[in-house]
């Protein structure tokens, strides 16, 4: 649940997706996907547009659900018509492109609301996880203040620490630099360095290579909803082996 | 004017606005009950639920109140169903008001960003849990200037079960027009008085967005600031 058990299990298989496949109408979005996660493992996830990296992600909590092959998050089988679907996304959070948060709540109320309601925790022990959350990503002093208050930077900090308050055993991260203004990008990737250090289980899909490079245990390179290759950041960005993500690095890179 | 003419007018008024505001709670309430089943029902993912409820938003708002209230009151005791004019007049207007407001929450509902759904549902909240706790408090704000508008709409239609014989304001007036012959003074002093329940019916609403604004969120006034996403 928390991250020294997360560090107790390291290197245990957390996530295994095999041959998944997924289509949008006559469209195929995943194409014979597979993929493994170790915990404690951070997995980056890039790729063209339509690539099919954030499908793949929604897929692990379930915001999207597969037609072919087989999903296993924490344990759980993953397959239409499961009961209690709600169990997995507790243990796994999410981090949006857009944050997401609530806007009619405070930041406190933001991250305690979760905890409260699913995972029945009382009122001031929430109160008091959020703000030691709100301290880890340094932001404890606008509790009270409403999202619509904040910048871009500080909401998406506090969006983190919502999801940590469900203290997860896999956080998901999509896209969760890309709507921000430079400025305010390197926080947030501090914030979710400092969270890799403490060894939760991470997939980010993201194109900030340089977290990527410091980070990453594992690039995991998609073009038109295949895994086209999979290799360790230094390798990947060095050499890359397939001329796609060759022409992928070039544009994002010199773009 | 002396003391027992002010009584001769004052206290029928007194007494039909009493019955207007005895019509309003009622109705008001039973008008969010109902427009709430029939908006959910509207949104269903069963067809025939959702066709049903359409079926009824759309006869209800396309036939004039009247011909319901005439409908309910005349027309039900044809079949064996009498009913007190009062609670004729509840029904009448519950069910006009009810699909209005199942459009109106229909919107408020689709109005929330797909992103605050799937937070609610990345953070492992029951379907329930997030139509209460995300859903419900964002699309209630959205629609919140809108209700207090067809609360407004509902305090002055219902001057028109006066037509079923309840006696509430409207009814009132025409009876003591007809005692005194005095129609001018007589409908000025009824619109005064559905002016000032108006009034205060108004009041409540700027109260409950005063109570119910979030800094850089909603102030009521004007709506959701879409300088903020949230």
């Amino acid at each position: 649940m928390n991250t020294t058990q997360a560090g107790a299990d390291a290197g245990n298989e957390i996530i295994r997706m095999t041959n998944v496949s997924k289509w949008y109408g006559d469209f195929k979005v995943l194409d014979d996907v597979s993929l493994q996660v170790r915990a404690g493992e951070k997995v980056i996830l890039c790729g063209p547009s339509g690539s099919g990296k954030s499908t793949t992600i929604r897929l692990i909590n379930r915001l999207e659900e597969h037609q072919e092959g087989e999903i296993v998050v924490d344990g759980m089988a993953m397959s239409a018509g499961m009961g209690n679907i709600e169990r997995i996304r507790a243990e796994v959070g999410m981090v949006f492109q857009h944050f997401n948060l609530f806007p009619h709540l405070s930041v406190l109320e933001n991250c305690t609301l979760a905890p409260m309601m699913v995972r029945k925790v009382p009122r001031r022990e929430a109160e008091a996880r959020a703000m030691r959350y709100l301290e880890r990503v340094k932001i404890p002093q606008h509790a009270a203040k409403y999202p619509g208050q904040l910048s871009g930077g500080q909401k998406q900090r506090v969006a983190i620490a919502r999801s940590l308050c469900m203290e997860p055993r896999i956080m998901l991260f999509d896209e969760p630099t890309s709507a921000l203004d430079p400025e305010m990008v390197k926080e947030v990737l501090d914030t979710m360095i400092s969270l890799a250090d403490d060894g939760m289980t991470m997939i980010c899909v993201t194109h900030e290579m340089g977290f990527a490079r410091q980070v990453g245990d594992r690039v995991i390179f998609m073009d038109k909803g295949r895994v086209v290759e999979s290799a360790a950041p230094e390798d990947f960005f060095r050499a890359p082996a397939t001329a796609r993500a060759r022409e992928f690095l070039g544009q994002i890179l010199h773009g | 004017m002396d003391l027992a003419t002010l009584k001769m007018y004052l206290f029928p008024l007194a007494e039909g606005a009493s019955a207007t505001i005895a019509l309003f709670f009622p109705t008001a309430f039973l008008a969010v009950a109902l427009g709430l089943v029939v908006c959910f029902c509207r949104m269903s993912s069963n067809g025939l639920v959702r066709g049903v409820a359409k079926g009824y938003i759309e006869i209800i708002r396309g036939t004039p109140l009247l011909v319901q209230l005439f409908f309910i009151y005349y027309g039900m005791p044809e079949i064996g169903i009498v009913l007190p004019g009062f609670v004729a007049g509840v029904i009448g207007l519950t069910i006009n008001l009810s699909a209005y407001l199942a459009e109106l929450f229909r919107g408020g509902i689709q109005s929330v960003d797909a992103g605050q759904y799937e937070a609610a549902r990345a953070l492992g909240l029951t379907r329930l849990q997030r139509l209460r706790a995300v859903i419900l408090p964002q699309a209630g704000r959205m629609i919140f200037p809108a209700l207090g508008n067809y609360a407004l709409v509902l305090v002055k239609e219902s001057s028109l079960v006066a037509v079923i014989s309840v006696y509430e304001l409207m009814r009132a007036g025409e009876m003591l027009a007809g005692a005194t012959f005095k129609s001018l003074l007589v409908y000025s002093l009824v619109g005064a008085v559905y002016f000032l329940l108006c009034s205060v019916v108004s009041g409540a609403f700027r109260w409950g967005e005063r109570r119910l604004a979030v800094p850089g969120y909603w102030d009521g006034a004007a709506g959701h600031d879409h300088l903020s996403k949230a």
